[in-house]
C-alpha cells in the first residue's frame, strides 16, 4: 500500500484509528522493553548486590526496603536510558524518512512509550523489590514493621525515571542528554545526605537509620507519582498544546507542590552532637518509643530476662541461641544468676539510657560484631568489672575473654581518645598478652572444668595472671604489660 | 566528509616496511584534521558544558568541601568518558574499509582526539574546583587523573566494541551503560575493597590508586583490540 493510499484510508476513519495505533504501538513497545537485556541485566545486578550487601544482617523491615529502594535507583537510571533510547529511536536509523510516509504522527509513539516504559520499568522494579523482600523474609526471624509505601516508592521512582527519559528524548534531541539527566539525578540523590529535609524534593530519600523518626512516605509517594504525571504531560506538550497534556501538567503541579512541601516540612532527625548528653538530647519524636514505660517487651527464658523493642521480640530466641545460651553453659550454675538482663538499646540514642542499670545491650542489628559485643557485656557483668578501667594482668580478664571466645573471636579492644584520655571501647582495657592467653585457653581441652574448679579464685579481682597460669595448666609465654592509671578493682 | 587521502604518486595501499610506517605516521597526521572535522563533537561539548556548569554551580560561592569536589570530579570524569565514545561512531565505517590507513589508526586517532579533549576539559574542571577549595587542602591531581583516565578508557573501549557490531550513534551509549554497571559494581564492594575512597589521602586511598594504575592497561588493551579490522 502506498503512502498516499494509507493517508486516504486514514482520512476516511478519523476517530477510531488513532487510539488503535497508539494501542498497537504500546503493545509493541511493551514487548520490546520486556525483552530488553539492559533492563533485566541491571535488575539482576541490583538484586544480587542488595542481597549480598545485607547478607550478614538479620532481616529488618524497618530499613531493608529503604536500602533496597536506594540501590534500585540504578535500575531506575537504566530505565531512564532505555526509555530515552526508545523515544529517540524515530530519529535514528534513517527513520524520519520512513515514518514521514505514515498516517500516524510522532505523538502516537510518545503516547505508547509513556504508557509502556513506566509500566514495564515499574513492573521490573516491583519484581526486584518483591524478590529481595521475599529473600529477606525467608532468611531468618524478621524484625521491624514493613511500610508498604517504601517499596512502592521504588516502583514509582522507576516509573518516573522512564517517563522522564521519554520527555528528555522528545525535548532534547541529543543522545547524550539521557545520560546527563541520569547523572544529575544520581549525583543529587547520592549527595542527599547533605541536603537535610530538602532531600525530600528528590524522587528518593535514601538517608535513614532504623531508629530515626518516621519518614513521610505517604506524601512522598504521591509527590513522585505527581512528578511522573508532570513529566508525561511535558512529553506530550512537545506535540502541541492539547487539552490532556495541559491538564496533566496543571493537575500534577497542583498535587506535587503541596505533597512535596509536606514531606520536606518534616524536620530532619536531630542527631546527637559531641559532648555530655542525656535523655533530653534524644529527638523528642522517638523518646517515647525507645525510653517510654512501654518501650520494651520482656520475657524470661531459662532464668535469663530478655527485653526487646516490640517489633524486635522475634529476635529474642536469636539472642538466646547465639550468645546468652552458650555463655550460660560456660558459667558455673551457681553463678548464672549474675547474668544481667539482655535489654535492647537503640544505637543512635544510646545516651538516653541509664547506664547504671546492669544489662547487656544488644543493638537494633544482629551481626557477628553485635554478638561479640553483647557477649562481652555479659562477661563483664558476671565478673563484676567496673567500667572505664584497665584490666591488664588480672586473671578474671582471661575468664572474660574466654567467655567472649565462646561466641566469636577475641581481639584487643578498639581505643578512642576522649579529652586527652585513651579509652577502650567496651569500657575495659587489656593488651596482647591477655588476648594470647585467652587463645591458649580456648584451644586447650578441659578448660571449662579447670575454670569451674577454681572459679572463685580466678574471678577474684586480686588474682593475677601469674597466679592463675598454673591453675589453668598454662605456662608463661606472653610478656605482661603494666595496667594504666585506672586499674580495674 | 574527506576521510580518504589524496593518493600521492608514492603512497602504497598497505605500507609494511620501516619506511612505510614513517609514511603511515605522516598520513595519520594528515588525517587528524579531516577526522577532527568528521567527529561528532556535540555530545562531548554537552558533557563538557554540563561538567563545568556542575562544578561551578554546586554550592556556588562557598568554600567547597573536598568530598563533594571528589564526587563532582568522579561524575564529571565518567560522563566525559561516556561522551567521548561518540567520537568513535564513524558514519562511513562501511565505506572506508578500503582506505589507505588501517582501521586501528583511524579509530586510534579518534580516541586520541576525543580522549585528549575530554582530559583537557576534566583538567579545567579540576582547576576550577581547586580554586574554590581551602588553600592547602589535599586534592591530588595525579591520583584523580588516573581514576578519570581509567573511566575514560573503559568508556572508549565499550564504545569501540559497540561500533563493531552496530551502526548508528546509539552504539556510543554502550559506554554509558558499561560505566553505569561498573560504577555500581565497584562502589558497593565490601569494606576491605574500596575503589572509590571518599576522603583524599585517607584510609584505602593509596591501595585504591595503586589498583587504578595497575588496572589502566586492561581497558587500554581492550580498546586496542577493538580497533582491529572488522572482518
Amino acid at each position: 500500500m502506498s503512502g498516499l493510499a494509507v493517508r486516504a484510508a486514514a482520512r476516511t476513519r478519523p476517530v477510531a484509528a488513532p487510539w488503535r495505533v497508539s494501542r498497537e504501538l504500546f503493545l509493541l513497545e511493551a514487548r520490546r522493553l520486556a525483552g530488553n537485556p539492559l533492563l533485566w541485566g541491571m535488575a539482576v545486578l541490583v538484586l544480587a548486590l542488595q542481597t549480598y550487601l545485607s547478607w550478614d544482617q538479620q532481616p529488618d523491615m524497618g530499613i531493608d526496603p529503604i536500602a533496597a529502594t536506594g540501590t534500585a535507583m540504578c535500575l531506575a537510571g537504566m530505565t531512564l536510558l532505555v526509555a530515552n533510547l526508545a523515544a529517540s529511536r524515530d530519529r535514528r536509523h534513517r527513520m524520519p524518512e520512513s515514518l514521514a510516509g505514515l498516517p500516524s504522527g510522532a505523538e502516537h509513539r510518545t503516547r505508547a512509550l509513556l504508557l509502556a516504559t513506566p509500566l514495564v520499568g515499574g513492573l521490573v522494579a516491583g519484581l526486584v523489590l518483591a524478590l529481595y523482600l521475599a529473600i529477606r523474609y525467608l532468611s531468618g526471624p524478621v524484625a521491624g514493621g514493613l511500610d508498604p509505601l517504601e517499596p512502592l516508592t521504588a516502583v514509582a521512582a522507576t516509573a518516573f525515571a522512564a517517563v522522564l527519559g521519554v520527555a528528555v528524548g522528545r525535548w532534547l534531541p541529543w543522545l547524550i542528554a539521557g545520560p546527563l539527566v541520569m547523572a544529575t539525578l544520581g549525583f543529587l540523590i547520592f549527595q542527599n545526605s547533605v541536603n537535610g529535609s530538602m532531600g525530600w524534593w528528590l524522587p528518593v530519600m535514601q538517608r535513614h537509620a532504623v531508629d530515626w523518626p518516621a519518614r513521610p512516605s505517604g506524601p512522598h509517594l504521591v509527590y513522585v507519582l505527581a512528578l511522573t504525571a508532570l513529566a508525561a504531560g511535558a512529553a506530550l506538550l512537545k506535540h502541541g498544546r492539547g487539552r490532556l497534556p495541559l491538564l496533566a501538567v496543571v493537575a500534577s503541579v497542583a498535587v506535587a507542590v503541596p505533597t512535596g512541601a509536606t514531606a520536606a516540612a518534616v524536620e530532619p532527625v536531630d542527631l546527637p552532637r559531641v559532648g555530655e548528653l542525656d535523655l533530653d538530647d534524644v529527638d523528642p519524636r522517638v523518646r517515647e518509643r525507645f525510653f517510654g514505660p512501654r518501650a520494651h517487651r520482656c520475657e524470661r527464658r531459662a532464668g535469663i530476662v530478655y527485653c526487646a523493642y516490640p517489633e524486635y521480640v522475634s529476635w529474642i530466641p536469636l539472642w538466646e541461641k547465639d550468645v546468652a545460651g552458650p555463655l550460660a553453659g560456660a558459667i558455673p550454675p551457681e553463678h548464672r544468676a549474675l547474668i544481667p538482663p539482655i535489654r535492647q538499646l537503640t544505637p543512635t540514642w544510646s545516651h538516653g539510657e541509664d547506664w547504671k542499670v546492669p544489662a547487656a545491650r544488644p543493638p537494633m542489628t544482629w551481626k557477628q560484631a553485635d554478638r561479640e559485643r553483647t557477649a562481652q557485656q555479659i562477661a563483664y557483668e558476671v565478673l563484676r568489672f567496673r567500667r572505664q578501667c584497665d584490666a591488664r594482668g588480672q586473671a578474671r580478664t582471661l575468664v572474660a575473654l574466654w567467655l567472649v571466645g565462646q561466641v566469636g573471636k577475641v581481639a584487643e579492644p578498639d581505643r578512642i581518645t576522649w579529652r586527652g584520655q585513651v579509652m577502650a571501647m567496651g569500657g575495659v582495657d587489656y593488651g596482647a598478652a591477655e588476648v594470647g592467653y585467652a587463645g591458649r585457653l580456648l584451644a586447650a581441652p578441659g578448660t571449662r572444668e579447670r575454670l569451674w574448679a577454681h572459679w572463685d579464685t580466678l574471678t577474684g579481682p586480686s588474682t593475677t595472671i601469674g597466679q592463675a597460669l598454673p591453675l589453668l595448666g598454662l605456662r608463661q609465654e606472653f610478656p605482661l604489660s603494666r595496667p594504666g592509671v585506672t586499674p580495674c578493682r | 566528509m574527506p576521510l580518504t587521502l589524496r593518493a600521492g604518486p608514492e603512497a602504497p595501499a598497505v605500507p609494511t616496511s620501516r619506511r612505510g610506517s614513517g609514511r603511515r605516521a605522516r598520513a595519520a597526521l594528515a588525517l587528524a584534521g579531516p577526522l577532527a572535522r568528521a567527529i561528532e563533537w556535540a555530545p562531548l561539548a554537552a558533557a563538557s558544558v554540563f561538567t563545568l556548569g556542575l562544578v561551578w554551580l554546586v554550592e556556588a560561592g562557598q568554600v567547597l568541601h573536598p568530598s563533594v569536589a571528589l564526587d563532582l570530579m568522579r561524575i564529571g570524569g565518567t560522563l566525559l568518558g561516556g561522551a567521548a565514545a561518540f567520537a568513535l561512531v564513524d558514519a562511513m565505517a562501511a565505506d572506508v574499509d578500503a582506505a589507505a590507513l588501517p582501521r586501528w589508526v583511524r579509530q586510534g586517532l579518534r580516541c586520541l582526539l576525543a580522549g585528549g579533549a575530554a582530559v583537557v576539559v576534566w583538567c579545567a574542571a579540576f582547576a576550577s574546583l581547586v580554586a574554590r577549595m581551602r588553600p592547602g587542602q589535599l586534592f591530588p591531581v595525579g591520583d584523580l587523573l588516573v581514576e578519570a583516565v581509567v573511566c575514560l578508557a573503559i568508556g572508549l573501549a565499550a564504545g569501540a566494541t559497540a561500533v563493531r557490531f552496530t551502526t548508528g550513534r546509539q552504539a556510543a551509549l554502550a559506554a554509558v551503560v558499561v560505566q553505569l554497571a561498573l560504577v555500581l559494581g565497584t562502589m558497593l564492594l565490601p569494606e576491605g575493597l574500596q575503589l572509590w575512597p571518599p576522603t583524599c589521602g585517607y584510609g584505602a586511598w593509596d591501595e585504591a590508586h595503586r589498583f587504578w594504575l595497575l588496572a589502566l592497561p586492561v581497558p587500554v588493551a581492550w580498546l586496542v583490540a577493538s580497533g582491529r579490522d572488522v572482518r
